[in-house]
């Protein structure tokens, strides 16, 4: 069943298509990564969904339900910046967040202790760093301990080790069978955390579905000297089951379909008298499938 | 509503400044009416009676409403800093609905309203015991309906700020509009004679401007002040109405 379901949904500022006509159906405990170059429309279709932006066509629901207020009271959510009243503390920045989700303050203990921020509970946010902020903010949305949590960007401005924990965090969140939604064009954090991808470009929907189905198909396999790379490239074109084949940086980067082995390309050369010093297979990254698709 | 209500006070009553402003506004209001109402001196009896029960809650209201525009200024401090905090943004993502958003502006206003109006109560109590020589032959509630025409020109005042507010979202700019509205009314009521009572501020002027009535007919001179109180309700709505459809339809 979905947790949220997209239909059609568009968003239009004067002349400018942010979003078009994006469907899309975030499945009960994915931890659901939506990628996608700068202003490819990622938070302005969470900003829709999450009730800050007023869509210009399309629908949308959240949990099955008609959309409304008491809905997003079950989502926790952080967009872009950290909001907070700069002047008040921890606590009673996280006590109006629990007035408006009707949740009581004993909770607020409990998020600041997740995310390491109870050391300095007292203090005013105006006195925190960028870090510290994005800690709070992570908390913030964890109050009510919610169904689904919608991040964007959850690790900008972290150090080296609060990315590294605020990665944790979020796996440990995806373990617990909760819902999450995860815009970043960090591709290495999504596909460390994320079981299914969307990647949007220009606010059209590319391709969205399992991570591991978008890497599976073709596969590189770089062959390296021993032989002039021209005679290289002409002996590979002949193989049958090589798709592309092309000369990159000094290497030769031949596509195939997953099952054809290095071995495979190996012996065909081999009994053409071609003999080559490295060959090895290169995996699939989301990087280079995302490049490949917003190319 | 009181979950909505402590919401918005633990936004504001944490806030220095917010509360170096209200200070100020409860010590200068009392402190600005003694010394208008003191000014008839103990020198021209004529004018004493204005100063003395029941007239003087006429002359205090009047002079009182003069900070209400000080109270509009809170108003615009308050509310856009919200859009630059982006609290409100957060706030709306959070789950609370933009009518609520709205209701927690105006149960922000109506208590600023009521604190504004008790303390122009007291204050207007003790000078008159203070003035009235007499005590046994004055009515002293003859005229104390005014203290809640004050009450809906605070009121007016403030709601025209929230308008500003949700408007343009930006402090210096609101302060700005909210200034320039009244300007432009002036400008607009000097070539428009006809048009005056009709607008907003004279609307909520009129509320007040009852002691200049009594000063006329004391002074012989015809003048009309127009005074209605349906207008300035009607303005009221309109201004809360208005702020909410605005914030209805825009991006945070």
């Amino acid at each position: 069943m979905s947790v949220l379901s997209i239909q059609q949904l568009s968003k239009n500022y004067g002349a400018v298509k942010a979003v078009k006509s994006l469907s899309l159906e975030i499945p009960r405990g994915s931890v659901y990564g939506i990628l996608g170059p700068n202003g490819s429309g990622k938070s302005t279709t969470l900003g829709m969904v999450l009730g800050i932006t007023n869509p210009s066509a399309g629908s949308f629901s959240w949990f099955g339900e008609r959309n409304s207020h008491v809905q997003r009271q079950k989502i926790g959510t952080m967009l872009e910046s950290p909001n907070f009243y700069p002047y008040l503390n921890s606590v009673q920045n996280l006590r109006i967040t629990c007035g408006v989700k009707k949740v009581p303050y004993s909770d607020i203990d409990r998020v600041l202790d997740i995310v390491g921020l109870a050391a300095r509970k007292k203090s005013k946010v105006s006195t925190y760093s960028l870090g510290m902020k994005q800690r709070l903010a992570v908390a913030n949305a964890l109050i009510g301990d919610p169904e689904v949590l919608v991040l964007d960007e959850p690790t900008n401005g972290l150090d080296p080790q609060g990315i590294a924990e605020m990665r944790q965090i979020i796996i440990d969140l995806g373990q617990q069978g909760k819902t999450i939604l995860l815009a970043s064009h960090i591709l290495d954090e999504v596909e460390k955390t994320c079981s299914h991808v969307a990647i949007l470009k220009f606010g059209e929907l590319l391709q969205n579905g399992p991570v591991s189905a978008l890497l599976d198909g073709e596969i590189t396999i770089i062959l390296k000297g021993g032989v002039d790379h021209f005679v290289l490239v002409k002996a590979l074109e002949d193989h049958p089951l090589v798709k592309v084949v092309k000369e990159v940086k000094g290497r030769v980067e031949v596509q195939v379909d997953q099952e054809v082995s290095s071995q495979q390309i190996n012996r065909f050369l081999g009994e053409q008298g071609i003999f080559v010093a490295e060959i090895y297979p290169q995996g699939n990254t989301l990087e280079s499938e995302f490049l490949k698709i917003t190319k | 509503m009181l979950r909505l209500y402590r919401l918005e006070m633990q936004k504001h009553l944490p806030h220095i400044s917010f509360w170096v402003m209200m200070s100020l506004y409860t010590l200068l209001t009392p402190l600005f009416i003694w010394r208008m109402t003191t000014l008839g001196g103990r020198g021209s009896r004529l004018l004493d009676t204005f100063f003395q029960f029941p007239d003087i809650w006429e002359t205090s209201v009047y002079f009182g409403s003069f900070f209400n525009f000080f109270l509009g200024f809170i108003v615009i401090g308050r509310i856009t800093n919200e859009f630059s905090y982006r609290t409100v943004r957060q706030q709306i993502m959070d789950g609370m609905s933009r009518f609520e958003a709205i209701g927690t502006k105006v149960l922000f206003i109506v208590t600023l309203a009521i604190w504004a109006t008790i303390l122009l109560f007291g204050t207007t109590l003790v000078l008159g015991f203070l003035r009235t020589p007499e005590m046994a032959e004055v009515q002293i509630w003859d005229k104390s309906i005014n203290i809640l025409y004050f009450f809906l020109h605070a009121l007016g005042y403030m709601f025209l700020a929230m308008l500003v507010s949700f408007l343009v979202k930006r402090s210096a700019l609101a302060y700005l509009l909210f200034f320039f509205t009244w300007i432009g009314e002036l400008i607009l009521t000097t070539r428009f004679a006809e048009l005056a009572n009709w607008l907003p501020y004279h609307a909520f002027d009129n509320l007040i401007f009852k002691i200049y009535q009594d000063f006329t007919d004391f002074a012989g001179i015809e003048l009309s002040t127009n005074f209605n109180w349906w207008l300035p309700v009607m303005y009221v709505v309109i201004f809360i109405l208005g702020a909410y459809f605005l914030f209805r339809r825009s991006d945070l």
